[in-house]
């Protein structure tokens, strides 16, 4: 290898780290996932409003509730794969956050993104297997095909059917702002991360 | 010229991978994208650089005479895109897609046409072996990792993938030593080229 090359391998090979030190903002952001993360928690993007439909039929926007910060997750009922676990460790997310903060200041939705299959009546068995209150943890779904493909969208979910008629999906916690930012994004198995987090905002 | 048929080769690669049915068909599948798409653009630039000898161009000639930068330009490509990351973003972002169709053929393929066989036999099979390592942690990670790599696909192709990447390598691995013990001498006793 004559100097020539030697200079030109070594400038490749500093340009090549940098260009993968770039795309993967500096070496923390392998997948699409993480990157998402990274992105979020820099950028804070402001949602779009969204109508959510619980499972007393009652809508509510995202929007409307002030100094409120807001936890989602996102479900379909009939998920028999991931979704039950996300379900169990919100729990324990929910009953690890201090009842002050439930009272007044946080609000728990589950979001299914399969409006079609989930009905009021069946959110409401949903919410009765998994123990949430309808109050401060809500089952909730997007009626509206483009507000949910928007909202969807935003959080960075990506829904896939599935073999089985089901659907794939990203899990994870998702934390909103009062004033409708998305501000963090929480693995779904660590709700012990986000009861931190909270704890600090408080 | 006879290396015309080069050109032709590389082409007509290129338009079958490139048109809509057949993209979409083997985007659908991880392993279609990873083991026929990749694969099949890098041979597309491969057969480029068959036809557009370096040695008609005395510039890349000077540079690349041992091989190594051409190399190195190839490899730092390869890891870019297949950064899951990467595979995700040029599904769904028009501009990495179209960045892929060309810096696959161009940044990978050719470099590898231009440089292989100007390789230190050394450097050949540091990077073949360093190449199948590398695709059997991959199936491995893929086998034993609960999380979706990619969000545009589901996780039993991902483990389809997985499967292909750790009992191929395997079985590349295999072959290869039985080669270097009993095959071909050409293949252990290559002439080292300084």
């Amino acid at each position: 290898m004559s100097k020539k090359e030697g200079k030109l391998s070594f400038i490749i090979v500093v340009i090549g780290l940098t260009i993968l030190f770039i795309a993967t903002d500096s070496f923390q952001a392998f997948t699409a996932e993480q990157a998402r993360r990274v992105q979020i928690e820099k950028t804070q993007p402001q949602l779009k409003d969204v109508t959510f439909e619980d499972s007393e039929s009652e809508t509510f926007r995202l929007g409307e509730s002030e100094d409120v910060y807001t936890i989602v997750t996102f479900i379909y009922t009939r998920c028999g794969d991931i979704c039950p676990a996300i379900s169990m460790n919100f729990r324990d997310l929910y009953e690890d956050i201090p009842s002050e903060f439930l009272d007044e200041k946080l609000q728990l939705l589950t979001v299914s993104f399969d409006p079609e299959y989930d009905t009021p009546d069946q959110l409401t068995m949903y919410q009765q297997s998994i123990g949430a209150d309808g109050e401060t943890w809500r089952i909730v779904r997007i009626e509206d095909q483009q507000e949910l493909q928007q909202f969807l969208n935003q959080a960075g979910v990506i829904v896939i059917p599935n073999e089985e008629g089901g659907f794939a999906h990203n899990a994870a916690f998702y934390l909103i702002d009062p004033n409708g930012r998305l501000i963090n994004i929480f693995d779904y198995d660590q709700p012990e991360s986000v009861v931190n987090h909270l704890e600090k905002i408080f | 010229m006879k290396t015309i048929k080069f050109l032709l080769y590389s082409i007509t690669l290129f338009l079958i991978l490139t048109i809509s049915p057949v993209s979409q068909f083997l985007e659908s599948s991880m392993v279609g994208l990873m083991l026929i798409q990749i694969p099949g653009l890098t041979l597309s630039g491969y057969w480029l650089g068959k036809w557009l000898k370096m040695n008609h161009l005395v510039i890349f000639k000077s540079y690349n005479h041992s091989g190594i930068p051409g190399i190195l330009i190839a490899i730092f490509t390869s890891i870019y895109w297949i950064l899951p990351r990467m595979v995700d973003g040029a599904l769904t972002e028009p501009i990495l897609m179209v960045a892929k169709y060309i810096t696959i053929p161009i940044l990978i393929g050719l470099p590898i046409a231009w440089s292989w066989k100007s390789l230190h036999s050394v450097a050949k099979w540091f990077i073949i072996t360093n190449g199948i390592s590398m695709l059997f942690v991959m199936g491995w990670l893929y086998l034993n990792t609960n999380i979706r790599v990619c969000n545009n696909f589901l996780i039993s192709q991902q483990q389809l993938l997985g499967n292909i990447l750790f009992y191929g390598s395997i079985s590349i691995f295999l072959i290869l030593v039985l080669f270097a013990f009993m095959g071909p001498a050409q293949l252990s006793r290559e002439k080292p080229q300084l």
